[in-house]
């Protein structure tokens, strides 16, 4: 199972609503009929930490070791809602369309 | 080194008459054996030069090139592609060749074929502009200084390069300019569809995904389209798809950096990635807790501690040294027995989940002064106490306890506990009291009670247990009260109205027993207010027909009822339950009300028939011994071949919980007829012929047992193997010793072991028993039961015994018995059934 913290990308002392907003703003990022994966596992993390009840039970009885996706995000978060002049930082390099084009691995 | 065999077929075509030789390098080239092929049609073309020959030898020349492209021999399928060249030149020009001259670094050939007095056919000659546009893109600008003037190639190379760097630096006036550029039938016409697809990313993926679809796969610019649609990709889907990089058929190392900066990767999180990645998906928990500590600046030292933790349960309890050898400061007691009670519950061993969660609750409780607790820290320790229950649903047994020692009665112990340190969870509450109401825990019922009913006095919930217990108490008028209260709040309630009826009917039945008609009636009209759903009404009914009986022995009533119930095998069985459930017996009543023979109205009416008495058994309804006789006589006869393989096995679960052995015996055997050895049903045959428990000499019955226990593993029945293995158990407590004659290790049962002994040195009971102590001895008991897989009740014995008289002495006690069976005495076992 993947962090739902970080699903939800909310810090780990995330209150109520705090997380309640986080899930919001997720629906409108990936609606269910356009991202029904996307959703259930926005869902799944909503309800994994709603309250502070949930959050220790999260805290005390998950055990499953971090995921990769956990780990990338946790060191490198990607913008959720990146702005246009941001455009040029998150497009691949030249060098990256050369890479393909040569055909090398 | 051995040579790696050649994938060839066998030769000796030397010999051969020409037709048969055409036959044999026919079938290796469509087999792909591409050399043999070869061979052949050269052999063939010395003999006389067809033309068929000829290009059946380009066909193999062009098979052998691509497997050794494949193979990342690139040199060496040049060489066979310039062979098939040779050939003549109607033999076409294949772009694979073109493709492989400029991953080589030779441009000039294929350059040469565009230049003026080439004589390529227009199609192909496009086809290979498109792949030189591809790599004048990749920054090989020499290619196009190589072409005319006039060329397109060369004439579009500056707008297509100058979108390239609109592109890359987010200008998209820029972009759509240079594109405007570009015209349609340019060999850039791929690569235009590609940056227009990339400006509608994020926001548009479908129309994306449209206009990277046209850019076919043959194209020299197929790869970005495939590193696009796996950006593309939804969230999960991608990490997947990334994950399989590198394999045959999967994206390349390329495609995936590509991809990953498409969706907005910064380089730093790709070259995190690959550090991942180069893990493996089978990293061992070591590795992985490398790279956390390596990385804890980034992912934050707090967290990193927490995932490390994760980390450790696999290995337990020699991980905890893992923590300094990458250099991070060791486990403390609270976080070891953190990762202890994780590890516990790998076991699945309830003791152990209950044990690991306890110590830590305690620990907990003991870290800090009562008053320095925070409200967080007292709900982790309720949690912690009430772990057991949630794991295994422990209060959920229908049957408690009333040992101390057993599992239950702790875990009621430990939720009850958690109360004190949380008692705002009014679902675990609840639950507990009604599991105490089912121990008939009296005074811990009413203690509970008082406490949820102040806290939540409106409940429905809280209402309907307050009911219950009321019920339970015979307290009618209470119970009728607190119903009146449910239904006021939630009217469409029909458990409430469908308790409160079972209980005046219970109770009716009761003053009747006691010979008190006319309370029973007064009963009966009470219940009759409450009464809605068709069951409750005939249930009614029933017991006023009977009531009717047993005064005036006036059967009319009875015998409407039951010609309404439509005279089957159902009406007959709701009949025998209403008159059981006032003692009186099936015949003494047919008797009584001189009823026509009920007759089998076929496979409905008898699930009818066991659906009644599944459901009085679920109303918590008790049955008279003298039913199983009964029912055996009259279902006997009953259509039971007629039913399904799943109505059989309900209906022989229903029969086992009637604690009907005669009538279930001959419904397995029935179904044995027909689904012959099916594990379920060799189950049921064996429990109903043997309901005491099985006792005496192994015989065949054992043996069909063991075998349905081989097939139901093999089939992957799991409930029926662990039923029939707990017979085994149960026949066999200590694993050894026992009717089987098994070994020390109880290993006949283990059909996993059965196939690996042929070549060992034979293993004495001397040695078994020595191995024992010293495992014993090394190990502890806990680790020793769990590697000699003792069954669940003799682990719950020695636990609590190791409760009560240290673990120590329990070991002593048993290596004194290992040492008896081995000195061929008896043991004594007296000590442990104290």
């Amino acid at each position: 199972m993947r962090n739902p913290y970080l699903i939800l990308g909310v810090p780990d002392d995330a209150d109520d609503a705090a997380i309640e907003t986080a899930y919001l703003a997720g629906i409108k990022r990936c609606p269910p009929e356009r991202d029904a994966d996307g959703f259930q596992a926005l869902r799944a993390a909503y309800e994994a930490l709603r309250t502070q009840r949930d959050r220790l039970a999260y805290d005390l009885f998950e055990t499953a070791p971090p995921e990769p996706a956990d780990l990338l995000d946790r060191a490198f978060p990607l913008e959720r809602s990146p702005r246009p002049e941001d455009a040029a930082r998150t497009r691949p390099e030249p060098a990256l369309f050369a890479a393909l084009l040569r055909g090398d691995d | 080194m051995p040579k790696k065999p050649k994938q060839r077929t066998a030769s000796g075509t030397a010999k051969l008459a020409p037709e048969e030789i055409e036959r044999k390098s026919r079938a290796s080239l469509a087999g792909g054996y591409f050399r043999d092929a070869i061979d052949g049609f050269k052999q063939l073309l010395k003999l006389e030069p067809r033309p068929d020959w000829r290009f059946a030898l380009a066909d193999a020349y062009a098979g052998r090139a691509r497997a050794l492209s494949a193979k990342g021999m690139l040199k060496e399928a040049l060489a066979i592609w310039e062979n098939r060249a040779n050939l003549g030149k109607d033999i076409a020009f294949a772009p694979e060749q073109a493709t492989l001259l400029l991953r080589l670094g030779r441009p000039e050939t294929v350059c040469a074929l565009l230049t003026k007095g080439a004589t390529l056919p227009p199609a192909e000659a496009e086809r290979l502009r498109t792949l030189l546009a591809a790599r004048v893109l990749a920054g090989e600008t020499v290619i196009a200084e190589r072409l005319a003037p006039e060329d397109p190639v060369r004439r579009h190379a500056e707008p297509a390069r100058a979108a390239l760097a609109a592109y890359c630096a987010g200008d998209a006036a820029g972009l759509r300019a240079a594109l405007g550029a570009l015209p349609f039938r340019s060999p850039y016409r791929d690569w235009v569809q590609i940056l227009k697809a990339f400006e509608c990313l994020p926001e548009r993926p479908r129309e994306a995904a449209d206009l990277l679809g046209r850019i076919g796969d043959d194209s020299a610019f197929a790869a970005i389209r495939q590193a696009a649609e796996l950006a593309l990709l939804p969230e999960v889907r991608f990490m997947d798809a990334i994950r399989e990089a590198g394999k045959p058929q999967r994206p390349d190392r390329s495609e995936v950096r590509f991809a990953c900066a498409l969706r907005g990767w910064p380089p730093e999180r790709i070259a995190l990635w690959e550090e991942i990645d180069r893990l493996g998906r089978e990293a061992q928990p070591v590795a992985l807790l490398r790279l956390l500590y390596r990385h804890r600046d980034r992912l934050g030292a707090n967290w990193v501690r927490q995932q490390s933790l994760r980390l450790l349960i696999r290995d337990y309890p020699a991980s905890l040294k893992s923590l300094p050898a990458v250099g991070a400061v060791k486990a403390n007691p609270l976080e070891a027995r953190l990762v202890a009670a994780w590890h516990a519950e790998q076991s699945k061993d309830p003791w152990d989940v209950l044990d690991g969660w306890e110590n830590y609750a305690r620990d907990l409780i003991g870290a800090r002064a009562p008053a320095e607790l925070t409200p967080d820290d007292k709900l982790c320790i309720a949690m912690a106490l009430r772990r057991a229950d949630q794991f295994g649903r422990v209060l959920d047994r229908p049957e408690p306890s009333d040992d101390p020692d057993d599992l239950d009665w702790r875990v009621a112990e430990l939720v009850d506990e958690s109360l004190t340190w949380d008692p705002e969870d009014r679902d675990i509450t609840l639950r507990l009291l009604q599991y105490y109401r089912r121990g008939k825990r009296t005074k811990d019922v009413r203690r509970l009670l008082d406490q949820v009913s102040e806290r939540w006095p409106q409940d429905p919930r809280v209402l309907s247990a307050a009911m219950d217990v009321a019920l339970d108490a015979g307290a009618f008028k209470k119970a009728a009260g607190l119903a009146s209260r449910i239904l006021a709040a939630d009217p469409i309630n029909t458990e409430v109205r469908e308790h409160l009826v079972a209980a005046h009917l219970a109770h009716a039945r009761k003053q009747l027993l006691k010979g008190r008609a006319d309370l029973a009636r007064k009963t009966l009209d009470e219940a009759d207010v409450w009464a809605r759903g068709g069951h409750a009404r005939e249930q009614l009914d029933l017991t006023s027909g009977l009531i009717a009986v047993i005064e005036h022995a006036d059967a009319a009533i009875l015998r409407e009822t039951v010609a309404r119930l439509g005279g089957g095998l159902a009406a007959q069985a709701a009949l025998v339950l209403a008159g059981d459930a006032v003692k009186l017996p099936p015949l003494k009543l047919f008797k009584q009300v001189i009823l026509p023979k009920f007759v089998s109205q076929g496979p409905a009416d008898l699930l009818a028939a066991l659906t009644r008495l599944r459901t009085h058994l679920d109303g918590g309804g008790k049955l008279s011994r003298e039913l199983d006789a009964y029912f055996a006589k009259s279902l006997g006869s009953a259509p039971w071949a007629r039913l399904s393989r799943s109505d059989l096995e309900s209906a022989c679960d229903t029969l086992r919980r009637c604690g009907f052995h005669k009538l279930r015996r001959r419904v397995a055997d029935i179904a044995l007829k027909q689904w012959r050895g099916a594990p379920v049903f060799e189950l049921h045959a064996f429990e109903a012929k043997y309901p005491k428990g099985f006792s005496g000499r192994p015989n065949r019955d054992l043996d069909r047992l063991d075998e349905a226990l081989g097939q139901a593993r093999e089939e992957g029945d799991m409930r029926t193997a662990l039923r029939i293995k707990e017979i085994f158990d149960a026949l066999n407590p200590f694993g050894f010793g026992g009717p089987l004659g098994a070994s020390p290790f109880g290993f006949p049962f283990e059909d996993d072991f059965a196939d690996d002994d042929d070549d060992d040195e034979p293993f004495t009971d001397g040695m078994a028993t020595g191995a024992v102590i010293m495992m014993l001895r090394m190990v502890g008991l806990d680790k020793a039961m769990q590697i000699m897989d003792f069954p669940p009740d003799l682990k719950k014995l020695l636990k609590r015994r190791a409760r009560q008289i240290g673990e120590p002495a329990v070991i002593e006690q048993l290596i004194q018995i290992f040492d008896q069976v081995h000195d061929g005495k008896t043991p004594d076992l007296s000590d442990f059934f104290r």
